[in-house]
Order: structure tokens, then C-alpha cells, then sequence
């Protein structure tokens, strides 16, 4: 049965979603935001249980294909060395993310002037700037100001701490003379808009019991509920519909019980992912839109980028607290950021320290790598290895390909029979150079520190956290999906504000910068309401 | 309906005898630290092993049969030497059953109390406690702070 027409219709809760139906309601619109996952209960979270290390191998596995959820959907990732990373539920995978949230550089905006690849962005960092700081003001960013690896920004909460294994490796950046600093990390360290603050439970990556950490189920949809917003949750959007004259109407959903739904809409925004988003967009096909909705350009799933990621790993003779404190959120290095030829790559990387391993995650690492034996030798081998480990990971900089694609299996399906995405990429020459440099500097950080031994992999093959450029944004709509400010060139009530709008990828993760992309297009939006479509 | 709480193990005696010692092969104990053998990690390793009987049985079964093949005896009957090379063999032939075996005695020993409290800490999930963290040293950023700019302006 049809439901009530809405004003706009949001596909997806997670990081953009939550932040686009905020902004948006103080219009006082009628908006419905459908999720395919639900609201997760933090009492489930693995940090609850003794065996927290075993749960994050299973329902709260970063992989969809192998966490294999009623909620979640199949991906076709065998022709891909980066599997994917994400999560289906309000707040999306800012569920299990590590919480790190740096902004973009301006020189992020502006590859193809600055360094002759890829293409630039029809809009800067200046542009983004203001909406950046609504997004911290939201989020709560733990940080310290002053960093020289950035325009002067506004933090507001204290950095996260640094223990000793931060300390360690801060020593080994000072020792070599390189830039480190306090990662801004989406965390609160203090009580920050009703969140308590973080008590150091370690594995931010399965969900944090606390809520200290800045998940969109706890920071922007409570505001958004309260300000009108609707979330419908277990609605899984199969295709978004057009009417005759090429605009959006609204979407079929199967609803939780598996029943075939149709809600209409003024307007639509799809904020899905870099996977979620085009595997929509070709679903929805018609015969005003044989290839895809909003694919004229023949753009939509191509361009791909994910970050590849390396990973190095140092060996200490003492103990460094690692199982305490934010995993992934600790100290970072931007020395190696900004494009110098000479290293024989363009672009360029952000080293960012991780802290120790829990025991079993130890004991299992230890034995599959050979370092650890069983027998007679278990126990001494294990002392010298637990908790005295630290190291980084990676992430470079992927540019953009047009074979990197994300198109629908042939086969595959999800538990609505919805054709499932496939993911075709391979590394580029400039990143397996990259990652090599990135690799090569790490062991040379952590060898300063102090370890007395490195082990190092890349890419990381389970990495694959962040899915960008597949409906990229620009002003020419032969070569681009959405125009500057998130318009399908296409259609014209059709917008679009996740990650897959990302012209390039930067060096850092981007979740700050999908927010404040969404911030900006709401405002954008907003300011247009009196001629949006024209 | 009966009220009686099932503890029937999906495993033989036999089998779980096999398992008692590869899992003491592992993990041994020493002066600080108990066997993966120990009565009270051992049960825990069967009660995650039993969703995944039939390729343990059938692991055990090859196990066996390589020592009946090489020694004319089952493995149970075998010295620590022959037990030795054997399961050496098998764990490289064997892929999912030693998996397994491996990710189950692992998860189950790193999990229990007695190791836990050996290596120094709690016993208990990270929630609610958390933990403590020193206060940080933020001096060492002196020589960073005293740095130019390092972003390209446009």
C-alpha cells in the first residue's frame, strides 16, 4: 500500500544521512529516512563480554560478507585485493569506524593543478570550511590546535591520550625530526551532548559500549529525531522511481517483513556509500534511464577509489600498555603528505599509529605468522611478544580509474533478490610505489623508537573501510554525476551526498569530509528552495 | 517436554581424549602458566569446537589413520616423539580442522581467568571498568610545534 507522499526521502542513516536530515529539518519539511539495518543496542557491542576478541570475528565482523547479517548485503569482491569494510544499521558504519577525523588539505581540492593527475574539485576547502567546523561543533572532536600540517582549525576537546605507546613512537618521529601529532579523533575524552566521555576501552572498531565514541546514532540523528526527522528502519530501497518527465517520484523498498513497498517523494537523497550508492543508481533502471538512474554520463560506478593501506609493526623489550586507549586513534604523521616527485610517486600518505593487540588477537597473529610456536616455546615466546608491539597503518592516496568499477553481479543477490554490487579494481603503478615508500619510512620510524624488529604487509587486504568516487561531483555533466553541490545533472530533485561524490580521495580518511560535503549540500539546498529544480 | 538440560557433548571419548592432548601439545603448561589441557579451558574448547564436530571428527579420523598407517598404532597408544611428528605433519595437511582447533584453543586459553591473571591482567570485558591511562607528555611535541607549516597553501 502506498504510504503518505513525503518532501524528501533520505536513503541511508548512516554518516552522511544523519548529518544532510539534520541540517535539513530545520525547514520543517516533511523527511523519512529509510535504513535496511536498525538501531544497534550498545549493550551488544563485544567490549560487553569476555569474549569480545572472538565477537569481532563474527556479528560484529567489519566485513559484510563474512558478519553475513538478514540486514546486510552480499559484495562480489573477488576481483579486488581490498575487501570491503562497512556496517548496515542507523549510524552506519561510523558503528565499527576507529573514529579518525581529519579533514581534508586545501591542496586535496586541487590535484590536477597542483600535481597534473586526476581532476580537481568544482569547490575548495575554503568552501567546506565552515561546514568542517558545524561538523566538529556535532560530532565532538578530541585534538589539540596548532597543527602545522594544517590551516588553523578549532578542536573542541582535549586530545586523546597518548600512553606509553604513543610516547614511544612520538619519540621515534622526534628522533628523525618528522611531523607527528595528536589525531583528531571523533571521540568524546570529555562529556560532550549528553555522551559520557571515553574510558579507554580499546577496540573502537566493534562499537563503543561507552558512547564516547561519535557514532551518528548517538549525535546527530537524536537532534534530527527531535527536530522532526523520521527514521524507518529495516526498509531496503531497491530502486528509485522516475515519472514521465525524468524526475524522481520516490522509491520501492521491502520492508522488514519482505513485502514490496512504495513510498513517494518531492525530492530524494541517496547516501549510501561508495558501493551502496551506484549499485542503486544501476538497479534503478527505466526506459529514461536504460543505463541507470543519474548515469548519462556513464559515470556512475566507475572511478573507484578506496585507500590502500599498509601496515608496519614494531617489536619492543617492554611493556606499552596497548590494549588501553582508542585502537585506532592515537598519533599521526603527515611528513610524507604533500606530493615531492622525487620519491617517485605523486600525492601522498598519512602514517597513523595504532595501539597494542588484546591477548588472544595476539596469541592468533603470533601462531598464523609462525612467530609464535606451540609447544614448549608457547609461553616465553608469547611474554616477549604481548603488549610490546606497536606500529601503524597507512593510507595513501588513491587516484582515480575508470576501471575501477563497482557494476551488479550477474548472479548474486541479496535476501530481497536485489542484484548484489561486484567490485573490479586493481592498485594503481603510483600507489604499489607509494605504499613501498609508506613501508620502507614506517620500519625506519619504528626502528628509531626502538623496536628491535619490524614486520610490515600491503596492501592490507581487509581495508576496505572507504569506498569513494563511484557518482562523482563537477560542473561538466559529460564527466561528472552531481554538479557542484550534489545535483544529479540528470535529475533534478535527485541528490546525492555520501562518499561517492569524492572527485579525489586525499590521504586521510574521509568521513569528515562526507559530513561536511552533506552540511554543505543541505545548505546549499536550502538556500535554493524557492527554484531547487530549475 | 522434558525439563532436562542436554550436557551430552557432540564428541566421543575417544575423540575428546585425542583433542586433550593436541590442545596440551599447544599449549603446554609451565611453573606460571596451565595447559590449554587444563579441566577448566578444555571445556571451554569443546563447547566452541562443538558447531564444528563433523570436521573435527573427521580430522581426528585422518589422524588416526596417518598413525595407524606410519606406526600400526592409533595415536592415543603412540609416544610423545610419534605424537610429535605426526600431528607435525597433519597440521600441515589439514587445513580447516586444525584451523579450527587452532583459533578455538587460542580463544578459549587467552579468555580464562588463571592466564589472564598470569599475564598481568583483569579478568573481565573492557566494559564497564575501561582502564586508566597515564597522564600524556605533551613537551614532546615541542620540537613539531617549532616547525613551519608543512601544508602546500593554494
Amino acid at each position: 500500500m502506498p504510504q503518505d507522499p513525503v518532501d524528501v526521502l533520505i536513503i541511508g542513516a548512516g554518516a552522511s544521512g544523519a548529518a544532510v536530515a539534520w541540517s535539513l529539518a530545520d525547514t520543517r519539511m516533511k523527511i523519512v529516512c529509510m535504513e535496511q539495518g536498525g538501531w544497534v543496542n550498545p549493550a551488544d557491542y563485544p567490549t560487553n563480554y569476555r569474549d569480545w576478541e572472538l565477537q569481532q570475528l563474527g556479528k560484529f565482523n567489519i566485513n559484510p560478507n563474512a558478519r553475513d547479517l538478514e540486514t546486510d548485503y552480499p559484495v562480489n569482491e573477488d576481483e579486488s585485493p581490498i575487501k570491503i569494510a562497512n556496517f548496515n544499521g542507523v549510524g552506519g558504519s561510523t558503528i565499527l569506524w576507529a573514529a579518525h577525523f581529519p579533514r581534508f588539505h586545501p591542496s586535496d581540492f586541487r590535484v590536477k593543478s597542483l600535481d597534473r593527475v586526476a581532476d580537481d574539485w568544482p569547490i575548495d576547502y575554503e568552501t567546506l570550511e565552515p561546514y568542517y567546523a558545524e561538523n566538529d561543533r556535532m560530532t565532538g572532536v578530541a585534538g589539540l590546535e596548532g597543527d602545522p600540517a594544517y590551516p588553523p582549525k578549532a578542536v573542541n576537546l582535549p586530545p586523546v591520550s597518548l600512553g606509553k605507546l604513543g610516547e614511544k613512537l612520538a619519540g621515534g618521529f622526534n628522533e628523525l625530526g618528522w611531523h607527528w601529532w595528536p589525531s583528531d579523533s571523533a571521540i568524546a575524552t570529555e562529556p560532550f551532548d549528553g555522551r559520557d566521555k571515553c574510558v579507554n576501552l580499546g577496540p573502537c572498531i566493534s562499537g563503543c559500549s561507552q558512547g564516547a565514541k561519535a557514532s551518528t546514532d548517538i549525535t546527530y540523528w537524536p537532534h534530527a529525531i527531535r527536530n522532526g526527522v523520521e527514521v524507518r528502519t529495516r526498509c531496503r530501497v531497491s530502486e528509485i522511481t522516475v515519472n514521465a518527465k525524468g524526475m524522481a517520484d520516490g522509491v520501492i523498498y521491502f520492508d522488514e517483513n519482505g513485502e514490496e513497498q512504495k513510498q513517494q517523494a518531492e525530492v530524494v537523497i541517496v547516501a549510501g556509500n561508495g558501493v551502496g550508492t551506484p549499485r542503486l543508481l544501476l538497479n534503478s533502471r527505466s526506459s529514461l534511464f536504460p543505463d541507470g538512474l543519474a548515469n548519462t554520463s556513464g559515470l556512475v560506478g566507475k572511478n573507484l577509489m578506496f585507500h590502500p593501506y599498509a601496515y608496519v609493526e614494531g617489536l619492543f623489550n617492554e611493556p606499552l600498555g596497548g590494549h588501553k586507549g582508542p585502537g585506532g586513534c592515537c598519533i599521526w604523521s603527515q611528513e610524507f603528505y604533500e606530493t615531492d616527485r622525487s620519491r617517485g610517486y605523486v600525492r601522498g600518505y598519512t602514517m597513523e599509529m595504532t595501539r597494542g593487540r588484546g591477548p588472544i588477537a595476539t596469541a592468533l597473529g603470533g601462531v598464523m605468522s609462525g612467530r609464535i610456536p606451540w609447544g614448549d616455546e608457547h609461553h616465553g615466546t608469547y611474554q616477549q611478544v604481548f603488549d610490546k608491539s606497536a606500529g601503524m597503518v597507512i593510507i595513501c592516496e588513491d587516484l582515480p580509474e575508470l576501471h575501477n568499477t563497482v557494476t551488479l553481479d550477474p548472479v548474486l543477490v541479496d535476501s530481497n533478490g536485489i542484484p548484489a554490487p561486484k567490485i573490479n579494481y586493481t592498485l594503481s603503478k603510483n600507489s604499489v610505489k607509494m605504499l613501498e615508500h609508506s613501508v620502507a619510512r614506517g620500519k625506519e620510524v619504528l626502528m628509531a623508537a626502538g623496536a628491535s624488529e619490524v614486520s610490515s604487509g600491503a596492501p592490507l587486504g581487509m581495508a576496505g573501510w572507504h569506498m569513494m568516487g563511484t557518482a562523482r561531483m563537477g560542473t561538466d555533466p559529460g564527466n561528472s554525476v552531481v554538479n557542484e553541490w550534489g545535483r544529479s545533472h540528470d535529475v533534478k530533485n535527485l541528490f546525492i551526498v555520501d562518499g561517492s561524490i569524492f572527485v579525489t580521495s586525499a590521504g586521510v580518511n574521509p568521513t569528515s569530509t562526507i559530513q561536511a560535503l552533506a552540511l554543505y549540500v543541505a545548505d546549499s539546498m536550502k538556500k535554493r528552495l524557492a527554484n531547487l529544480f530549475d | 517436554m522434558s525439563d532436562i538440560v542436554s550436557t551430552d557433548s557432540p564428541f566421543t571419548q575417544e575423540q575428546k581424549q585425542t583433542l586433550a592432548i593436541l590442545v596440551d601439545m599447544m599449549i603446554p603448561a609451565n611453573d606460571v602458566m596451565p595447559s590449554a589441557a587444563d579441566p577448566d579451558i578444555f571445556s571451554v574448547i569443546l563447547s566452541y569446537l562443538a558447531d564444528a564436530a563433523e570436521d573435527i571428527g573427521k580430522g581426528i579420523a585422518a589422524l588416526n589413520a596417518l598413525s595407524l598407517e606410519r606406526y600400526k598404532k592409533s595415536f592415543l597408544t603412540l609416544d610423545d616423539e610419534s605424537r610429535g611428528a605426526i600431528v607435525s605433519d597433519f597440521m600441515a595437511q589439514y587445513g580447516e580442522p586444525v584451523m579450527q582447533l587452532q583459533i578455538h584453543t587460542v580463544s578459549s586459553y587467552y579468555m580464562n581467568d588463571r592466564v589472564l591473571e598470569a599475564l598481568g591482567l583483569e579478568a573481565r570485558p573492557p566494559f564497564p571498568g575501561g582502564y586508566e591511562m597515564e597522564p600524556s607528555d605533551w613537551s614532546l611535541l615541542d620540537p613539531v610545534r617549532a616547525r613551519e607549516k608543512i601544508y602546500r597553501e593554494i
